[in-house]
């Protein structure tokens, strides 16, 4: 996706769920991320978009370690966390932090948000000689007021709190964050306070982002370069400007089609391009996974896979429709 | 689809009932008897005079806490015209919910204890906060459909999406096989793919959005002249979204319904709304026409938050933020309630509430600058 040396790079990743067989219900594989790959580098962001079940957030949870992977590799600045013991973890975990969606959740209502501040570098035994500034730092930073410091979590609002997330995400100085719909919770000003401060430590700190998100607009304004999930694969990925301007693959399209429009001018405008419901992951079809739902669908759809194709520099989509 | 709305026995036998029930006649509820033909009572009610159908005056909804009085809606007003939707909008906290419910009369004292309700909601002729509970519990059932966020929550995990919707068609009378007959074409008119089988499927086993298809097939069986729409595609895919939207506009088109939408989300509103509601802590801060609001807002608090709006990239600029919070509504409060957060206040806002005033023929506005032409 872009230069030698990604921060992070994805290959072949998969995660299949065994699911028991009971009362009404068969035994199968859930294919939640099957055959994912992708590049981000330091100080840019990816967006990762895609509906309920198209596996954004079992990526997140591997990237992060918090579920191992059935196989593949994950590089972090050229190291393998799939394959990491957990000593070595220990270590490689302080390059990448995370952002989940709910902040209240997030956030030990028992302790204040100096506790909570102050907890991830206890346990790394990082700054103990001045946490007090560290601290401060990190607060400042996400435009908060060193009063909240007193607070608990049920005294800010949502806005707050989840800066609060970021700020403590922050502490350890990671080089990779990862954000789980980071403002799907939040009211639209409230996001747009936490979307300028995720801007801000970016150009000063360099950070790099892997943004899930399943708002189009939201993943627009933030992603220098976007991929598109649906049910366990990605099927389209490149350069933002790319990707929502010269959507190629069906599923894109019938997402931004069916997206509502940002002003009534532009009123029936949307269309609905993909019928029905998704398939259930136990249950996929045979060839290209959209081909049930998909406009466009032909029998070579029914039967063959669509690989991965660069339909131009950058821009890669898993389509028949796409000739080399 | 036509088949579905032609249910000329139904209508007769609830029209009668209304007539018989309660001594008022027919024609004081909206729509009836405004146009010849089966299709009578489902036709705005004095839609050529221009009465709305739907119109809330001066209501304000207040619960008791423990930290004190805290208001949820603060004297709105509004209305709304046979087939027309209207767009309430708001972020957490505003009121437009409670509105919605003071309006469903889901806001009963048993339902919520400590609240409290003042004002007018008139629908045709009745005040609906002045009925008992009986009389409201008809003119619900059989003028105002309702549609949450959430179809779950409104479905019986029990029962079977037929044997739900066929409670509600059985209320007109029907025996128990046309019944089932018409909700199988109730469930053809929202578009259930395989609806016999839908019959049978018991709510756990269908999607969001097939779900959300069931409550409005149960509510279309009432054949109501008013939805009410609470967040209704809030829990779905967007691609699921589009779908209920496009079925909900259909059913304005077919079955002349007006709607009350309640949403935070300024993208349905641009696709559906024809007039839209700003509500800002329990009040309502602007209204206007859906394209001369998005055209020219008037009220701060309306163009801050849609220029709060990702829309293209970053290299496009930073968004705007509403700096601050939402004041506290237990607190006594002077002035306009924007004040603290409001680039253009002046000391006149500190101390005098700006009411919603007219300013053009479609526009109300709560500001005391909305009439200056140079906003920053």
């Amino acid at each position: 996706m872009t230069g030698a040396h990604p921060l992070l790079d994805v290959r072949h990743l998969k995660k299949h769920f065994r699911v028991s067989g009971g009362f009404l219900r068969k035994p199968g594989t859930v294919r939640a991320v099957d055959d994912v790959s992708f590049r981000l580098a330091a100080g840019k962001t990816l967006g990762l978009v895609g509906e309920s079940g198209s596996g954004k957030t079992t990526v997140a949870r591997l990237v992060l370690r918090l579920l191992a992977c059935t196989s593949g590799e994950i590089l972090l600045d050229g190291e393998n966390l799939a394959t990491a013991p957990p000593g070595e973890m220990k270590r490689l975990r302080r390059k990448m932090s995370v952002v989940f969606q709910d902040p209240n959740a997030s956030l030990n209502p028992r302790m204040t948000i100096r506790r909570s501040l102050e907890r991830p570098l206890q346990v790394n035994q990082e700054g103990t000689a001045n946490p007090e500034e560290r601290i401060l730092e990190a607060i400042a930073r996400v435009h908060l007021r060193e009063e909240v410091l007193h607070r608990y979590p049920h005294q800010l609002s949502g806005g707050q709190q989840q800066r609060v997330c970021v700020a403590r995400a922050m502490l350890l100085r990671p080089r990779l964050l990862v954000l789980d719909e980071p403002t799907s919770a939040l009211d639209i000003s409230v996001q747009a306070q936490v979307l300028n401060v995720l801007t801000d430590l970016q150009r000063t700190l360099g950070l790099a982002y892997l943004f899930i998100s399943h708002d189009l607009n939201v993943v627009r304004y933030v992603s220098d370069h976007t991929a598109v999930m649906y049910l366990g694969r990605i099927v389209e990925t490149g350069p933002s400007e790319m990707v929502f301007e010269n959507a190629l693959h069906p599923y894109t399209q019938g997402l931004f089609f069916a997206s509502p429009p940002t002003s009534p001018r532009e009123r029936g405008r949307r269309r609905t391009l993909l019928s029905s419901d998704p398939p259930s992951l136990l249950d996929l079809p045979p060839g290209c996974r959209l081909a049930p739902r998909c406009p466009y669908r032909t029998d070579l759809c029914d039967t063959e896979e669509p690989a991965m194709r660069e339909a131009a520099p950058g821009h890669f989509v898993a389509c028949h429709r796409i000739s080399e | 689809m036509t088949n579905v709305w032609n249910n000329p026995n139904g209508h007769e036998k609830r029209l009668h009932r209304h007539e018989g029930g309660n001594g008022t006649a027919g024609d004081a509820l909206p729509g009836a008897g405004a146009r010849s033909g089966g299709e009578s009572l489902r036709t705005e009610p004095g839609g050529a005079d221009g009465t709305p159908l739907l119109s809330v005056e001066n209501l304000a909804v207040s619960f008791r806490t423990a930290r004190g009085t805290s208001r949820a809606v603060d004297g709105v007003s509004f209305s709304i015209r046979p087939r027309e939707i209207y767009a309430l909008v708001g972020e957490s906290g505003c009121g437009k919910s409670s509105t919605a419910q003071a309006v469903m009369g889901l806001l009963s004292e048993t339902n919520a204890p400590g609240r409290r309700i003042t004002g007018t909601i008139r629908f045709g002729e009745r005040n609906l906060l002045a009925l008992p509970d009986r009389e409201l519990s008809a003119v619900r059932g059989s003028h105002i459909g309702m549609i949450f966020q959430n179809p779950l929550d409104s479905l019986n995990p029990l029962y079977t999406a037929g044997y739900q919707t066929c409670e509600a068609v059985l209320l007109d009378g029907l025996a128990k096989a046309s019944a089932m007959r018409r909700v199988l074409e109730l469930f053809r008119g929202v578009r259930l793919a395989d609806p016999e089988q839908k019959l049978r499927s018991y709510p756990h086993e269908l999607s969001g959005g097939m779900r959300q298809r069931v409550m409005i097939a149960m509510m279309l069986a009432r054949h109501p002249k008013l939805l009410i729409a609470d967040e209704p595609t809030t829990a779905l895919d967007v691609s699921i979204q589009a779908q209920i939207l496009d079925l909900m506009l259909e059913l304005r088109r077919s079955f002349n319904m007006a709607m009350l939408l309640i949403t935070h989300d300024f993208g349905i509103v641009s696709e559906t709304a024809d007039r839209v509601g700003v509500m800002y802590a329990g009040k309502l801060v602007e209204e206007n026409e859906v394209f001369a609001l998005f055209d020219a807002p008037r009220h701060p608090y309306t163009r801050m938050l849609m220029r709060a709006l990702p829309r293209g990239t970053k290299q496009g600029g930073r968004l705007e933020s509403i700096p601050g919070t939402l004041p506290d509504p237990t607190e006594p409060y002077r002035g306009c309630l924007f004040f603290e957060r409001c680039p253009l206040r002046v000391e006149r806002c500190a101390t005098e509430e700006p009411l919603l005033r007219r300013l053009g023929e479609t526009h109300r506005v709560a500001c005391w600058r909305a009439e200056e032409e140079e906003q920053p």
